[in-house]
């Protein structure tokens, strides 16, 4: 997996014509000025009172600051909840507003940090302090690195429609990329988990934090090496917080508040911290124990007040000058504060990355001291704890795909393989996915699906409309009124071949004995599935099946034989028409001719 | 997430005014109080009193509809009841129906085909215990033996069980009677489709249920029920999928290796005949024997080389039981029973016993007929010695302690007495019934938590033998539960046909005597199965 496709430029690819660059897609883009606005299109109502306040902010002369705030507050007047990436400069650096499932990757010139919720209905306010020299950004995880921007479209004003951007700020190609310079290595998986709150409980600790000040600067992990001692002088003592927080017995107590946390922080927030001013010896060190009082309105309600104060600055970290080699070494053994925006290596991952990953696996996840709580990002606890000896299985074809490399259009990915002197010809490929590119403990599997609406059960699982109970614990579906949101699409079921093999539905696949030459494939829209048929009633290019919301279609694309389809219920199959999609329902049977396959779904009707 | 999603309803959203034909009794009465569109939401006040006057529902815009009698679920529990009132007199439009189902076997005929009883299978269930016949005659038995015209039925249910397995019915037939009983007594003039949100006492009597109506069905985000009885009849809460299950899918979002029996997995019978499997099964419980059946069924017909390891946590050798009258037999894995409960619960002497139990002995009572087990059926017994002979079923007992993925088998790590043993299958079916808590329940959850409803023994429902919720009367207004919501009661069979049946009548007779419908006496009765024998509205 790769953030960038090869075919892509980073934010921060040197030389890179400085402008803003939409990418196509359903929502919306507008730039006034630089205050710029990224908004899917679901509510069209909430999108127009979103352009107006950019249209009020910038004829007001607002900065990014007030921009993104007055987004933020939009947002929240709204009961909705689109899929928004708002940004300006704020003051040297960069104000930002994420919510939905909108993500960004926000440039610096120490790598990239990533900034999204990862909960439809969370919201993330933030601001970079140092220099940006590029954003990247779209409106679902889904399109992460999948389309590419046309340097020959660049939007200097107005509104256009479009799914992502890039964005290059004149004169400030990032500096460095060398994130291998940089103090700490972090393979990709490190990096590519994001400042992010991909479960409830994590978004809100990151929901409506008045203002994250996010310093982007290397590495978090550095600071819990606590060995920077670069006091803040402009910090009011008194402002500090911590001794009544779990960092209290941190080791490192007794070192100078070597970045203290934010002079910007609200005294509000702060207060909660109590602390007395005699007490600066704080343990700066990952900073995350400020136990910043989220208002409640966009704080999911299931998630415990504790759970959702806190840690608005975790990603603090000394500006690059300060990061020493020494400092470097130190931060290897260290580990991250949770939900941290991680320091990054280069945008795309090189060949020297992966050595290095595979050479040096990441150190362990332990909370970086004693007494410092540990908040993994996601709810469920990994199955095994991250190993380092063992840390990865291998890569297996079942692999569910990432995000989509246009230019490396990618196999049918087999979920079973078929009997023995089965027809299938899955031809040896290289697998799908590094699983060392995943988080140590998280799962295999790196979110790909699209955004679409859906339902969530009581438990905050986002499942289809027509569910009768919900596919991950079993709820019934009626505990809970159940409103339409955007979410991340699951699986919806698998395509079983007539050879017994199984494949995920978790994308479009072209069916065929050559399907690789439909342009679905080469566009990376769709992955091949390849049949072998020696009677040749079976065409190259054959059928398409495809998503389409919650629902699964197949399509005759033209092929020689024809397709027929039995659904079920039905007396007997239909021939399909080209070009003509028709629903597939759990159960339905495709006749290719010599070969075929059936559609079956765990989404009961 | 519990409240918040309301507020959240997207602008997007047209709101228009019922057909006059969509909503049912509740069509009419919706517009009637000059509601303010997109107001009539809850209050914060509403959401925190126990009570409610009927000036904080109308200063709320609430639209308010008069209805005596309310039942929330409109599964079968519902679907009994009503048509026990209807019988004992009741009019269609003294009746509502509030439920999310199209019609009132839904969930259950969705449950039971997954869980491989399809309509021509038969369910586990007593050839008397007819949902769409208060009387039981004639029974599925006998129906089946004029419906299709053989003797067979009639000659089993004669020599059951000692030369026969029990009689039961075809889960095709039994949606058929609901079906044509459903249409007799009206049940979708009754309906009105939407998610009950709460109920609250009323002051001064009764009570408030607060609908929230289909997406754009209404003018106003929410309606009130005013009624003076309420009938809670809302099942399971859910399946709860065991933690290992919910584990993998959301760390690999792999819905199909690991599956749950009670959804959807036609893909694994699937597979089986296209390929050599392993599958692996958990559970020993009705289920677990369904889909054991359907493997080595589909073994058999197609000549496959299906291979099954079935996992009990609890292995069953012998029988069992505290002594020789009180004993269920077990072999193999299996605990052996007829129907879910010793038939004795229904009507004999284990129904007359358990009347009298209170708190902790009928907790102990409940225990020991409780448990997992399944109906001794004979062909099902030859299959399993055939294939414990041939190698290709094998059991085995103990715990998953992880389950990963490997080259597309799924690793079971099971800590069984002699250690660690790790099991590669195709797929596993997780056969385990486990239910959720009540309180998963939205509206039990509120029930417990504002209107003075309390647990039993077994932590369900507490209701009285009338099967009136205890602790929750509001004046003369009385609210009712039945069905697996009040499992731990003074009847025990609350969770089966004839138990919903035994409820209802109870029901229905408290009702009588509250002067709500008629008695349902000798007369009544006769000139109403004759209706039924008919098929003319009651």
């Amino acid at each position: 997996m790769s953030d960038h496709g090869p075919g892509d430029h980073g934010p921060g690819d040197h030389g890179h014509a400085p402008g803003l660059f939409p990418v196509p897609g359903d929502g919306v883009l507008a730039r006034r000025g630089d205050l710029i606005l990224l908004c899917s299109l679901e509510v069209s109502q909430v999108a127009d009172d979103l352009l107006d306040t950019l249209e009020q902010i910038a004829a007001a002369g607002g900065d990014g600051r007030q921009f993104t705030d007055a987004i933020a507050d939009t947002l929240e007047a709204s009961d909705a909840t689109p899929s928004v990436l708002a940004f300006g400069p704020a003051g040297p650096g960069l104000a930002v507003t994420v919510s939905g499932g909108a993500w960004a990757d926000v440039t610096t010139a120490n790598g990239i940090a990533r900034l999204e919720t990862g909960h439809p209905q969370m919201l993330l306010r933030g601001a970079l302090r140092s220099l940006v020299s590029g954003v990247r950004g779209g409106l679902s995880p889904g399109d992460n690195g999948a389309a590419s921007t046309d340097r020959f479209s660049r939007l200097d004003a107005g509104t256009v429609r479009a799914g992502g951007l890039s964005y290059y700020q004149a004169g400030l190609a990032a500096s460095d990329h060398g994130a291998a310079a940089g103090p700490v290595r972090l393979g990709k998986a490190q990096r590519a988990k994001p400042l992010s709150a991909q479960t409830p409980a994590a978004a809100a600790r990151l929901a409506r934090v008045p203002v994250a000040e996010i310093r982007d600067e290397g590495a978090p992990a550095a600071q819990a090496a606590a060995e920077i001692p670069e006091p803040e002088p402009q910090l009011p003592a008194a402002d500090l917080p911590g001794t009544d927080l779990p960092g209290t017995d941190l080791p490192g107590t007794d070192l100078p508040a070597a970045e203290p946390p934010a002079a910007e922080v609200p005294a509000a927030e702060v207060q909660a911290a109590e602390v007395p001013a005699a007490e600066p010896a704080v343990p700066q060190a990952p900073a995350p124990n400020i136990p910043f009082e989220p208002t409640a309105a966009w704080v999911s309600p299931d998630v415990p007040a504790a759970a959702s104060q806190r840690q608005a600055t975790e990603l603090w970290s000394p500006p690059p000058a300060e990061q020493s080699a020494e400092q470097s070494s130190a931060a290897q053994g260290t580990a991250f504060p949770p939900g941290e925006m991680l320091p990054s290596g280069p945008g795309p991952g090189t060949a020297e990355d992966l050595e290095r990953e595979v050479t040096a696996p990441p150190e362990p996840f332990e909370p970086a001291q004693a007494g410092q709580p540990f908040h993994p990002a996601h709810p469920f606890e990994p199955a095994h704890p991250f190993e380092p000896a063992h840390p990865f299985e291998p890569a297996h074809p079942f692999e569910p795909a990432h995000p989509f490399e246009p230019a490396q259009p990618f196999e049918a990915v087999l979920l079973l393989e078929a009997g023995s002197g089965s027809g299938i010809d899955v031809p040896a490929r290289q697998p799908l996915s590094k699983v060392k590119d995943l988080p140590p403990g998280s799962s295999s599997y790196v979110s790909a699906g699209p955004i679409i609406q859906g339902v969530y059960c009581k438990n905050g699982h986002f499942d289809d409309p027509e569910a009768l109970f919900c596919a991950i614990c079993g709820i019934s579906m009626n505990q809970q009124t159940l409103v339409p949101r955007p979410g991340e699409r699951p699986p919806l079921g698998v395509l079983l071949l007539d050879d017994g093999s199984v494949f995920q539905l978790d994308s479009d696949y072209i069916v065929g004995r050559e399907p690789s030459l439909d342009s679905a494939v080469a566009a990376g829209k769709a992955r091949p599935l390849r049949v072998s048929d020696e009677s040749g009633i079976v065409s190259r290019v054959h059928a398409r099946v495809q998503l389409d919301g919650w629902r699964v279609l197949v399509t005759d694309l033209g092929s020689a034989n024809g397709t027929r389809a039995l659904l079920p219920g039905q007396p007997g199959d239909q021939q399909l028409v080209p070009q003509v999609p028709v629903v597939l329902a759990t159960g339905s049977q495709v006749d290719l001719g010599g070969r075929g396959f059936r559609y079956e779904s765990h989404r009961g009707r | 997430m519990t409240d918040q999603p309301d507020r959240a309803q997207p602008e997007t959203v047209q709101r228009r005014r019922p057909a006059a034909d969509a909503a049912g009794p509740a069509a009419a009465a919706a517009p009637a109080q000059g509601a303010a569109p997109d107001s009539g939401d809850l209050t914060g006040e509403l959401l925190t009193s126990d009570q409610w006057t009927d000036e904080m529902v109308r200063a709320a815009g609430i639209p308010v509809t008069d209805i005596p009698f309310v039942t929330i679920g409109g599964g079968i529990g519902s679907f009994v009841t009503v048509d026990y009132l209807r019988i004992a007199g009741v009019s269609t439009d003294r009746v509502a129906v509030l439920s999310n189902l199209d019609f009132a076997w839904q969930t259950y005929e969705y449950l039971t085909r997954v869980s491989q009883i399809p309509r021509p299978e038969r369910i586990r269930s007593d050839s008397a215990s007819r949902p769409d016949n208060i009387w039981g005659f004639p029974s599925y038995a006998l129906a089946e033996a004029v419906g299709e015209r053989t003797f067979a039925p009639l000659w089993q249910v004669l020599i059951e069980p000692i030369w026969a397995d029990y009689y039961t019915p075809k889960a095709g037939r039994v949606f058929a009677g609901l079906e044509r009983e459903s249409k007799r007594i009206g049940w979708s003039e009754m309906l009105v489709k939407g998610q009950v949100r709460m109920v609250r006492k009323r002051q001064g009597g009764g009570y408030f249920v607060i609908l929230t109506p289909m997406v754009g069905s209404t003018a106003t985000k929410r309606l009130a029920y005013r009624a003076e009885f309420v009938h809670l009849a809302v099942g399971y809460p859910g399946l709860r999928f065991l933690p290992e299950l919910q584990e993998f899918r959301t760390a690999h979002q792999d819905f199909h290796h690991v599956v749950s029996a009670y959804e959807e997995h036609e893909h694994v019978y699937e597979a089986a005949r296209t390929k050599h499997l392993v599958v692996m099964l958990r559970g020993g419980g009705i289920v677990a024997s369904r889909v054991l059946q359907r493997l080595m069924d589909d073994r058999a017909k197609y000549g496959l080389s299906t291979e099954i390891v079935h996992l009990f946590r609890t292995y069953i050798s012998s029988s069992h039981g505290p002594n020789a009258w009180n004993r269920r037999k077990g072999a193999n894995g299996f605990a052996y029973q007829g129907f879910n409960y010793p038939k004795s619960v229904w009507g004999g002497q284990l129904k007359a016993r358990m009347r009298k139990l209170e708190g902790e002995d009928r907790g102990r009572a409940y225990k020991l007929m409780g448990g997992t087990n399944t109906p001794y059926r004979r062909r099902w017994q030859a299959q399993m010695k055939e294939g414990r002979d041939a190698g290709w079923y094998r059991t085995m007992t103990g715990t998953v302690e992880q389950m990963r993925l490997e080259h597309g088998k799924i690793i079971s790590v099971v800590k069984t007495q002699n250690g660690m043993v790790e099991v590669a299958a195709d797929f596993v079916v997780d056969c385990t019934g486990l239910e959720a808590d009540i309180a998963e329940h939205r509206v039990l959850a509120d029930l417990l938590e504002h209107s003075g409803a309390g647990r039993n023994p077994l932590g369900r429902l507490d209701v009285e033998r009338s099967f009136e919720l205890r602790g929750s009367a509001s004046g003369p207004g009385v609210m009712y539960a039945s069905g697996a919501t009040t499992l731990g009661g003074y009847f025990p069979g609350v969770d089966t046909f004839l138990g919903l049946q035994v409820a209802a009548q109870e029901i229905a007779d408290d009702l009588a005597r509250r002067g709500f419908c008629h008695r349902i006496g000798t007369f009544r009765s006769i000139t109403q199965w004759l209706r039924w024998a008919r098929d003319r509205q009651p």
